[in-house]
C-alpha cells in the first residue's frame, strides 16, 4: 500500500491538523471511541503544538484515517455543543437573561428565550473567571457592553477547543489566577483552623499551668488578705481561748517551727478555739486555728507540733491560693494574668468558709506532709510523732462522725502513714529535743476552759 | 395575573388579583386574606427531601401553597417581619436568595436549594441559599428597605445585609479594615462582592434588631 | 373632636384636639403627649376572650383586666397625642349607631359616645391558634381609633371573605364569621402554615392589617436571650 502521507498535501499534516491539536490534550477518550479493531492500534501522541511539527507522519492508511477522524470529530463536538448560561446586556429588558450558549467557528453565541442572539467573536473576546463558585467563565466583548457567562464544568475546555487556541493564553492566565486564589483561600482556612485548635488546646493547658505559676508569683500579702477575710467571716465553732498557758504553749511550738518555714519571715497568727472538735487548720497567709479538742487528744506536745507543722506547710506552700484558683478556674487565671487579685480574694474568702474546701488535694497533702516533716526535723522536733499521731487518730477516732474532725478533713490511708514514716527514715540522724512544755498543765488548762464553756452553754 | 406590592417600604405586601387559570405559589403562612373563591393547595416544597432540607437549612418553610381560582378573586400575601419587598422578572436567568427572603413566585419559576458554603455561613447569610430560576416573576422581601446595585468590580456589603444576588457575583469574606480597625469600628467581617451582576441589599438586619433588643433586656 | 395623623404610615400617631368638656377614652399607655388642660381617670374593664400565650413572645394574659384612661378636656382646644406601642398605622372609624367588633390589641381610643364591651367572646375558639386574642365590641356614636401592626386595608365584603386570624383588625357585626380550614384538608391547612382561618360572610366592612405580631414574635423570640 502506498504511503497515505504522500497522497495528502503536507500542509494537512504539518499545519491544519496541528492547529487544533493543543486544544485536544486530554481527548484520549475519543480515540477509544473511534479506534478500529485490529492488532496494530497506533497511539496518538499527546504533545504540545511544537511537537506536532516534528512528529512522524502517519505511515499506514489506518493511522491516517484515525488521525483525521479523531481531530475532526473532536473539533465538530466542540463546535456544536450547547451550554446553558446567561447574558448580561443593556439591550435586554432587565439587563440580563438566561441563554443557550453555542460555540461556533467564529465566536461565542448566546441565544436568549425571546429568540435574540448575541455573539462575541473569538478575536474580540476577553475571558475572565469568577462568579459564585469561582469557576464561572465570562466572555466579554472588547467594549465591555456584552457579557456571556457559563458555569458548566466543561465549558473552559470546549471554549479552548473551539477557539482553536486563540483564547488559550487568557484562559490559562485566568485559571491560574483562580487556582492560586482558591489555594490561598484553602491555605488561610487550614491555617486559621489550626490556629484555633492550638489556641484552644494551648489555652487550656496554659491556663492550668499558668495559673499555678501565677499564683506563686503573687505577693504573700494576697494570701494574708485572703486568710484574714475568711477568718473574720468564719464561724469558728466556739469561743476563742485566751488562757495564757494554752496560748503560750502553741505559740512556742510555732516559734520553734517558724524559722524553718519555706518562706522566710512568714508571719503566723495563732488562735486557739475552744471546741471539743479535734481539729486544727491554717488559712492562707498564716492564720492558724487550733481547737482545744486537739490539745486534749494529743499524747504529747510533739504530736501537736507535728500537726501545726503540717498546717504551716500548707500556708508556706500556698496551697490555699492554688486551691482557690483551681476552683475559680479560668476566671482566676484571667484575673491573675491581668493582675487584678481583688476578685480572687473575695471569691476565695467565700470558698474558705466552707469546710469542704478546707480539704486540699492529695498531692498537696503529701507535699504538706513532707514539708512538715522537714520543718520538724530542722527544728529539732521528732518528726515520727506525725506518723504516730496519724495512727492514734485513725485508731481512736477513725469513726469520728464530727464534720470538723481533723481526721475527716485529712483522710488517712495506711500508705500515707507509710510514706511519712519512709520520709522520716530517709532523714539524716540528729538529736531531737522534746518540746519544753508542761503538757499536762496545758491539757488541764484546756480541759478547764472546755468545762467553763460547757457550763456557760 | 395582576400583582402589586403595596405599602412599601415598611409593611410591604402583595395584592394579587387572580383570574381563572392564574396560579401563584407562596411560602407557608404568607396569606393574610383572600376571597373565598381562591383555593389554597399545600405541597412539599420541591419534594419531601428538599422540603425538609429547606426548612432545616434554608430557613424556608417545608411547604408551599399554590393559590388558584375558578371564578377569580383577590389575595393578599405578606411576610412575617415588617419591611420591604421586591419583584424580579426572571427570563431564564438565576438568582440566589438568602434564607427567609422568598415570598412568592409564578409557576414558571423553579425553586431549588443550593449549598452556600462556609463562607456565607460566616457572613451570616446562612449555610444554604435558595436558587430561583426559570421564567416568571419572583417576589422576595427582607426586614428593612431593599435597594439594588449593579456591580462591576469590587464592592463591600456588611454581613447580614445581602438579600439576593446573581450567580455571576463572586463573594469573599474579609475584615472591614485591618485587624484592629475591624474590631473597634464595630464592623468586623464584611462581604466583598465582585461583579459583574446585580445585588439586592437590605437597610436593616434582623440580627441587628435581636442584638439591640437583647442589649436592653434584663 | 378633631383628629390628625402624624408620621404615616409606619409610625403613625394621632393628634386629637378636644374642646372643653369633651372626653376620650384611650388604652392605657397610649398617651404620648398632652396639654395641661386634661383630667385623667383610670378605670378597668374585664377582658373576655381566651387566655393563652402570645406565641414567640411568651407572655400570658388570661383573665387580665383591660385598663382604660379617660381624658377630659377642661379647657378650649386641648391637644392630646396618642399612639400604640408597636410600629404601624392608625385609622379613624366613624361610629354611626352600628357595631364594630375590634381585635383587642387594635383598639386604641374612642370618644365618649362609644360604648366598649371587652367581654365579647367573639371567636372564642381562637384558642386553637393560642394567640390570646380578645375582642372589644364598640357600639354607639362617635369616633373610634384603630391601630395595626402593618398597613390597614379595608375590604367591603359582599359574599364571603377569608382572613388569617392574626390579621383581623375590626369588622362590622353585620358580618358572620366562623373558623375554617384554609386549604382543602385540615392537615394541609396546618402544614401550609395558615392553620385555621376566619371566614366572613354577609355584607359589611372588614379591616385587616398586612402583618401580624405573632409571626414576627415567633421569628424574633428565639433570638432573644432568656430573661
Amino acid at each position: 500500500m502506498s504511503n497515505p502521507a504522500e497522497k495528502w498535501p503536507i500542509i494537512m499534516w504539518r499545519v491544519i491538523l496541528p492547529l487544533g491539536e493543543s486544544a485536544f490534550q486530554g481527548r484520549r477518550g475519543f480515540f477509544l471511541r473511534c479506534a478500529l479493531p485490529g492488532p496494530e492500534r497506533p497511539t496518538l501522541p499527546q504533545t504540545g503544538r511544537l511537537d506536532a511539527v516534528f512528529r512522524p507522519l502517519p505511515t499506514t492508511h489506518r493511522e491516517a484515517c484515525i488521525l483525521v477522524a479523531w481531530y475532526g470529530t473532536a473539533w465538530w463536538d466542540a463546535m456544536n455543543k450547547q451550554f446553558s448560561g446567561g447574558v448580561l446586556s443593556d439591550q435586554l429588558g432587565n439587563g440580563r437573561a438566561g441563554a443557550e450558549i453555542v460555540l461556533t467557528a467564529a465566536g461565542v453565541s448566546a441565544r436568549v428565550p425571546d429568540g435574540r442572539s448575541f455573539d462575541i467573536p473569538y478575536r474580540e473576546c476577553r475571558v475572565e473567571i469568577g462568579g459564585y463558585n469561582g469557576r464561572m467563565v465570562f466572555c466579554r466583548d472588547s467594549i465591555r457592553t456584552l457579557t456571556i457567562f457559563c458555569d458548566d464544568r466543561k465549558f473552559p475546555g470546549e471554549l479552548a477547543t473551539a477557539s482553536s487556541g486563540r483564547l488559550d493564553e487568557q484562559l490559562g492566565d485566568a485559571l491560574k489566577r483562580v487556582r492560586s486564589q482558591s489555594r490561598r483561600g484553602t491555605l488561610i482556612g487550614v491555617v486559621s483552623l489550626a490556629a484555633i485548635l492550638v489556641l484552644i488546646v494551648g489555652g487550656y493547658f496554659g491556663v492550668r499551668y499558668g495559673a499555678q505559676a501565677a499564683v506563686h508569683s503573687l505577693p504573700i500579702s494576697v494570701d494574708r488578705q485572703l486568710g484574714k477575710t475568711a477568718f473574720s467571716s468564719m464561724d469558728l465553732g466556739g469561743p476563742e481561748v485566751t488562757d495564757k498557758v494554752v496560748v503560750a504553749a502553741i505559740q512556742k511550738m510555732v516559734d520553734q517551727l517558724k524559722p524553718q518555714a519555706a518562706i522566710e519571715g512568714f508571719d503566723f497568727e495563732i488562735h486557739v478555739v475552744d471546741s471539743e472538735e479535734l481539729n486544727a487548720f491554717c488559712l492562707p497567709g498564716g492564720v492558724i486555728v487550733v481547737y482545744t479538742g486537739l490539745i486534749s487528744g494529743a499524747e504529747n506536745p510533739d504530736q501537736v507540733a507535728a500537726v501545726i507543722g503540717h498546717e504551716m506547710s500548707h500556708a508556706t506552700l500556698r496551697h490555699g491560693l492554688e486551691r482557690t484558683s483551681q476552683s475559680l478556674g479560668v476566671w482566676a487565671a484571667v484575673s491573675l494574668l491581668i493582675g487584678d487579685s481583688t476578685g480572687l480574694i473575695a471569691g476565695g474568702a467565700d470558698l474558705f468558709q466552707v469546710a469542704v474546701v478546707n480539704s486540699y488535694s492529695r498531692e498537696q497533702e503529701d507535699a504538706a506532709d513532707k514539708e512538715g516533716v522537714r520543718m520538724l526535723h530542722a527544728a529539732g522536733i521528732d518528726p515520727s510523732s506525725m506518723a504516730k499521731f496519724f495512727a492514734i487518730m485513725e485508731q481512736e477516732h477513725g469513726d469520728a462522725p464530727k464534720l470538723f474532725a481533723w481526721i475527716s478533713t485529712h483522710p488517712q490511708h495506711t500508705d500515707r502513714i507509710a510514706s511519712v514514716t519512709a520520709t522520716v527514715d530517709a532523714l539524716p540522724d540528729r538529736q531531737y529535743t522534746p518540746l519544753d512544755i508542761d503538757w499536762q498543765e496545758v491539757q488541764s488548762k484546756a480541759k478547764d476552759v472546755q468545762k467553763t464553756t460547757k457550763g456557760d452553754r | 395575573m395582576y400583582a402589586e406590592i403595596r405599602d412599601k417600604p415598611s409593611f410591604a405586601n402583595i395584592h394579587v388579583k387572580l383570574q381563572p387559570g392564574d396560579q401563584i405559589i407562596a411560602e407557608a403562612d404568607a396569606m393574610a386574606c383572600m376571597s373565598s373563591s381562591v383555593e389554597m393547595d399545600t405541597q412539599w416544597s420541591g419534594g419531601v427531601v428538599q422540603g425538609i432540607l429547606k426548612r432545616v437549612f434554608g430557613g424556608e418553610s417545608m411547604f408551599v401553597n399554590t393559590f388558584s381560582t375558578k371564578t377569580g378573586g383577590d389575595l393578599v400575601l405578606t411576610q412575617p417581619f415588617p419591611g420591604d419587598m421586591q419583584c424580579i422578572d426572571l427570563n431564564g436567568n438565576t438568582m440566589f436568595l438568602q434564607p427567609g427572603a422568598f415570598v412568592a413566585c409564578e409557576p414558571g419559576v423553579k425553586l431549588g436549594l443550593g449549598w452556600a458554603g462556609i463562607k456565607m455561613f460566616i457572613a451570616r447569610e446562612g449555610l444554604f441559599r435558595l436558587k430561583v430560576s426559570g421564567t416568571g416573576r419572583v417576589w422576595f422581601g427582607a426586614y428593612g428597605g431593599i435597594f439594588q446595585k449593579e456591580i462591576d468590580g469590587e464592592f463591600v456589603v456588611d454581613s447580614g445585609h445581602l438579600v439576593a444576588y446573581e450567580p455571576t457575583i463572586g463573594i469573599r469574606i474579609g475584615l472591614a479594615g485591618g485587624i484592629f480597625s475591624s474590631f473597634f469600628s464595630g464592623e468586623g467581617l464584611v462581604t466583598r462582592v465582585n461583579g459583574p451582576g446585580r445585588i439586592y441589599m437590605q437597610s436593616r438586619s434582623f440580627d441587628g434588631l435581636a442584638a439591640w433588643t437583647n442589649a436592653h433586656l434584663g | 373632636m378633631q383628629y390628625e395623623f402624624l408620621s404615616r404610615p409606619a409610625m403613625t400617631a394621632a393628634k386629637l384636639t378636644l374642646d372643653a368638656g369633651e372626653s376620650i377614652t384611650c388604652e392605657v399607655g397610649a398617651m404620648i403627649a398632652m396639654s395641661r388642660g386634661f383630667t385623667v381617670e383610670t378605670t378597668s374593664r374585664n377582658k373576655g376572650g381566651s387566655g393563652g400565650f402570645v406565641k414567640g413572645l411568651k407572655r400570658m394574659f388570661a383573665g387580665e383586666n383591660f385598663f382604660l384612661n379617660h381624658f377630659t378636656a377642661t379647657n378650649h382646644a386641648q391637644s392630646l397625642i396618642i399612639g400604640p406601642a408597636m410600629l404601624g398605622d392608625i385609622i379613624h372609624y366613624p361610629m354611626t349607631g352600628g357595631t364594630l367588633v375590634v381585635q383587642g390589641s387594635s383598639w386604641l381610643a374612642s370618644s365618649s359616645g362609644v360604648e366598649i364591651d371587652a367581654t365579647f367572646q367573639g371567636i372564642g375558639k381562637a384558642l386553637f391558634s393560642g394567640e390570646g386574642i380578645f375582642w372589644v365590641k364598640c357600639s354607639g356614636t362617635g369616633d373610634l381609633m384603630l391601630n395595626s401592626f402593618g398597613a390597614i386595608h379595608c375590604v367591603e365584603v359582599n359574599g364571603e371573605y377569608v382572613v388569617d386570624s392574626g390579621h383581623i383588625v375590626a369588622f362590622e357585626d353585620t358580618l358572620e364569621f366562623h373558623l375554617g380550614k384554609a386549604g382543602k384538608s385540615l392537615i394541609g391547612s396546618f402544614l401550609g402554615g395558615e392553620g385555621l382561618v376566619c371566614k366572613f360572610s354577609g355584607q359589611g366592612k372588614l379591616y385587616f392589617q398586612s402583618h401580624n405580631p405573632p409571626s414576627f414574635g415567633k421569628l424574633l423570640g428565639p433570638k432573644l436571650k432568656p430573661h
